[in-house]
């Protein structure tokens, strides 16, 4: 059971999404989450949540997984949007009774900040659908490559992220064997109140913590032995290289600026000053 | 003509330092000589602690001796600058496959040592695919390391060594942790490395039906050599390996009790079909 999970939250699958560059897909959602701040009207947020729902689309990610991963900030979601309701004012009053005062622009802001972050959300984990772990944190040592010229260790902080991820089954897959250890022992971690429960774990924490410095011991000598040094030097077998569709992927990204900038000339803003 | 030696052990001395108030008894290499000469697949026995995981450590600079000298291929591995060079010639494989495996996929772990060493990415893709296919897990090139067998994880290990093109692979009990199935998988491989490529295994264990594939056994107490020779001799010495604290091949042993029991047969048997015809040549004498 425990062996059957997934690092991350990777939908194998074949789009042209997941043939993209994962750097450019890391850039691409950093545009897209700017941009979805630049829409001033419905027009222009419409072609936002249009092209979202394209990218679902073209991804074959089944809505449903990708509505798991909107359910987290449903209560965020709401929140904001009834904050934004009650206290945004100006434009015209809807509900004007005792302290209670709504207007259109508190309406529209709470719309308008619902579907950003719903577009952001969604934009940001079609990024983790579609590339793999390793994918993306290779993509992350490139992009922040220039920062090696402020001594900052890119390569090595890239390495540090590829085995955390490595060692989450691992580490679960021990997690798994102390409990049923300690369990075995007649150690009681279901029942009890809150810090006994907490109390509890600490039988499993602290061989965990111990097991996993002599991992760590292990694996240095694992990596010493392959020569690993941290330093430079070091190639990589994927070579990541820019192809047509990633260039094409961007052409489409900066067309929907244009477009956006263009509804919001045209229509003006929906919040009236 | 003389064989080429590639790992040479000359009088070397090794303790581990102990922490206060305690004395690191374990481990400890004591005047310890050997030679390996190339393409040889050696068995290192011994029982635990005495000092077959510290000489494993020994022969690619994870350790350096206290005294004496370690010489790979003629490079002497107390040197620092020498560290790279020495590991590019003694790759190594642990007991535990989970700790030594660092990426996410299979073909990404294999290919681990020779990007550390900077070779071509071309030339690490015909490494990579070639060292899989070596080990028969090509199949499993895409896959994640977690969701294979611990036989299956050790092959890719070994894979992940033989991509550096290493002459000489240590392997410090690589199947003490697997079933017996991923023991036998291991096994293979691990002949399949020293008959058809070449390569120098030095295979250091504690499954005696292990040690008797091997070309050659040296058994290990105290951080000395006591016996050291063919399998087919060194097993020979029935009573001394069990002083020692260890087996003989279940062949062996049933062998030698019926010897002892009075029945004239031989005492250099290793496997059971040896033993099936010594006992039958026993019972049509009789």
């Amino acid at each position: 059971m425990i062996k059957d999970i997934t690092i991350g939250q990777y939908f194998n699958g074949k789009s042209v999404l997941h043939r993209l560059d994962a750097r450019m897909k890391i850039i691409l959602t950093v545009v897209f989450i700017v941009s979805i701040f630049l829409c001033q009207n419905f027009w222009s947020l419409g072609l936002m949540v249009l092209f979202t729902l394209m990218t679902v689309i073209v991804s074959g990610v089944p809505f449903k997984m990708v509505l798991r991963s909107i359910k987290p900030i449903a209560i965020i979601v709401t929140f904001t949007s009834l904050i934004n309701i009650f206290y945004v004012r100006g434009g015209t009053s809807l509900v004007d009774w005792r302290f209670i005062h709504i207007t259109t622009n508190g309406v529209f802001t709470a719309l308008f900040m619902a579907t950003r972050i719903v577009c952001l959300v969604v934009i940001s984990s079609m990024l983790t659908y579609t590339t793999t772990p390793t994918m993306l944190t290779d993509a992350i040592e490139k992009l922040l490559s220039p920062l090696k010229i402020f001594k900052i260790p890119v390569s090595t902080l890239a390495m540090m992220m590829t085995l955390a991820l490595r060692f989450i089954p691992t580490l679960v897959d021990e997690i798994d064997r102390i409990t049923n250890a300690q369990k075995a022992r007649g150690a009681n971690l279901d029942d009890g109140n809150f810090v006994q429960r907490i109390k509890a774990l600490v039988p499993i924490i602290v061989p965990l913590f111990v097991s996993s410095i002599r991992r760590a011991v292990e694996l240095a000598d694992a990596m010493d032995c392959r020569c690993y040094t941290g330093g430079p030097g070091r190639t990589r077998m994927k070579q990541m290289k820019f192809h047509l569709r990633d260039f094409a992927s961007l052409f489409v990204i900066l067309v929907l600026i244009a477009g956006i900038v263009v509804l919001n000339y045209y229509f003006g803003a929906v919040l009236v000053k | 003509m003389k064989e080429k030696v590639i790992i040479k052990f000359d009088n070397v001395s090794f303790a581990y330092k102990a922490d206060e108030g305690e004395t690191a008894a374990t481990g400890v290499v004591d005047g310890f000589s050997l030679d390996v000469p190339e393409g040889q697949f050696l068995a290192v026995l011994g029982h635990n602690g005495c000092g077959k995981s510290t000489i494993a450590k020994l022969m690619n600079g994870i350790l350096v001796p206290d005294s004496g000298k370690v010489t790979v291929d003629g490079i002497d591995t107390s040197e620092d600058d020498n560290v790279i060079d020495v590991r590019k010639t003694v790759g190594m494989v642990f007991q535990n496959p989970d700790n030594q495996i660092v990426a996410t996929i299979v073909e990404d772990d294999v290919a681990f040592g020779p990007e550390n060493l900077g070779v071509d990415p071309k030339e690490i893709r015909n490494r990579v695919d070639d060292a899989l296919k070596a080990v028969g897990m090509y199949e499993f090139r895409g896959r994640e390391p977690h969701r294979l067998s611990g036989g299956q994880k050790q092959r890719v290990a070994i894979a992940g060594v033989l991509a550096m093109n290493t002459k000489c692979v240590v392997m410090d009990e690589p199947t003490a942790m697997l079933d017996p199935h991923g023991r036998q998988e291991v096994m293979d491989t691990i002949r399949m490395l020293n008959k058809e490529r070449g390569i120098t295994v030095i295979l250091i264990t504690h499954y005696m039906d292990e040690a008797v594939k091997a070309d050659r056994v040296v058994v290990m107490d105290n951080g000395k050599i006591v016996l050291d020779g063919e399998p087919r001799n060194v097993f020979k010495n029935v009573e001394k390996l069990k002083a020692l604290g260890l087996d003989v091949p279940q062949a062996t042993e049933l062998a030698y009790r019926l010897k002892k029991a009075g029945f004239p047969i031989a005492d250099d048997i290793l496997d059971e079909e040896e033993c099936a015809s010594a006992v039958l040549k026993v019972l049509e004498v009789k």
